[in-house]
């Protein structure tokens, strides 16, 4: 217990809270900006057990705010979520890490989510954030949202039964384009940071069972050095709160990739019928890579890869393999 | 009347083609959800926030 020493003198931890802390199951989805900040926290803090799911690699663009990554994970083309498993069990060897390498999908996230006593968002779309919201209010487990922006971050407790839900704030997915991402619009390192950090001590706070939990959405804008506090009201028409229908969980809301037979592609189809303005989609896009845009499609080049995107939000993803690098692509460019 | 209007430094588009405000996009008022066709009164902070998505 003495490499929590100073955690334990807070006067709400003492013994017994870190106790608890030692005996709980955190679940944190997403290993970027947002997931490495939130493990890092919390394996020093002595969660007992913590998972790490992530679908992606390590790259050179991520090292400016993904902390726990180096030069020879890039090298290495190591998956984010074994690299950071390395680190964090080098930091702290007496707790139990876990990492797996895949996609959240509507078929293993109850799966994933099943054993944890909270759950830490740190993706990079919403639509995964729909279905962890729909399988973390069907097994009543809280979960922590959270998203950054350019100078931009945002952080939300979501507590089933008790506080409005992510449908309340986002009722379905917009169209894809219509949500800016880092890859496009940048971010600053500082506010990953501050809204990871602000999550995990959230997520303590829950499983300490600590009665001074947020309950409001948390906006901050570190450009102009703005921090409100929002109330958000749960929808008279929410489907999920309301009606308890899993929409996402489900499959009615998700989009679904295809690997096209034989060939190094996958194609998205948005579940619902959406109308994309290609025009703004290209003006975002060529600040970031090749563009060109026929009317009737947009092409856009990054790394190796190729996107050809359609007016109604379909998109072949080119010069992929497998559907998890498709779909990372496909929200890091065009965004859901 | 004057009100202090607020957007989101990051939105740039808030409506989709139909006119609809995306479903991601949220109006304050004062710090509260605004319901629909909430008028406003002199003094009044009026929010525009997307609700993000990067991480």
């Amino acid at each position: 217990m003495d490499r929590y020493s100073r955690q334990i003198l807070v006067a709400n931890i003492g013994e017994s809270g870190q106790q608890k802390l030692l005996r709980s199951r955190v679940l944190v989805v997403g290993c970027g900006a947002l997931g490495t900040v939130i493990a890092n926290n919390l394996v020093r803090a002595g969660i007992g057990y913590i998972k790490i799911v992530d679908r992606d690699y390590v790259e050179l663009d991520n090292l400016q705010r993904q902390m726990l990554f180096d030069e020879e994970d890039v090298e290495k083309r190591m998956p984010k979520a074994l690299a950071a498993a390395d680190k964090l069990r080098r930091i702290n060897s007496s707790i139990e890490i876990e990492a797996e390498v895949k996609d959240v999908t509507q078929k293993n996230v109850e799966e994933l989510i099943k054993d944890a006593d909270i759950v830490l968002d740190a993706t990079d779309n919403l639509e995964t954030r729909l279905l962890i919201n729909d399988a973390c209010f069907k097994h009543n487990i809280s979960w922590i949202y959270g998203a950054v922006i350019s100078s931009c971050g945002m952080t939300m407790n979501i507590i089933p039964g008790e506080t409005a839900c992510f449908r309340c704030l986002v009722p379905y997915v917009p169209a894809p384009g219509s949500t800016p991402t880092c890859d496009t619009v940048g971010v600053l390192n500082a506010i990953p940071s501050l809204i990871a950090s602000l999550q995990s001590n959230e997520a303590i706070k829950i499983l300490l069972g600590d009665k001074h939990v947020n309950q409001e959405l948390l906006v901050i804008d570190l450009m102009d050095n703005r921090f409100e506090k929002i109330p958000v009201r749960k929808r008279d028409d929410c489907p999920l709160c309301r009606d308890g229908k899993f929409e996402y969980l489900d499959k009615k809301g998700l989009s679904e990739p295809i690997k096209l037979c034989g060939r190094e592609m996958v194609q998205i189809t948005p579940q619902k019928e959406m109308e994309v303005s290609l025009e703004d989609l290209k003006k975002k896009l060529e600040k970031v890579g090749d563009t060109s845009y026929m009317g009737y499609l947009l092409k856009f080049s990054v790394d190796k890869y190729e996107l050809i995107i359609f007016p109604d939000g379909r998109a072949f993803v080119k010069g992929v393999s497998d559907k998890e690098t498709a779909r990372s692509l496909y929200a890091k460019y065009i965004g859901v | 009347m004057e009100v202090i209007i607020s957007v989101s430094t990051i939105l740039k588009t808030k409506y989709d083609k139909q006119g609809e405000l995306w479903p991601q996009v949220h109006i304050f008022i004062n710090g509260e959800q605004a319901p629909a066709g909430e008028l406003l009164k002199d003094g009044d902070r009026l929010s525009i926030m997307l609700i993000i998505a990067g991480g």
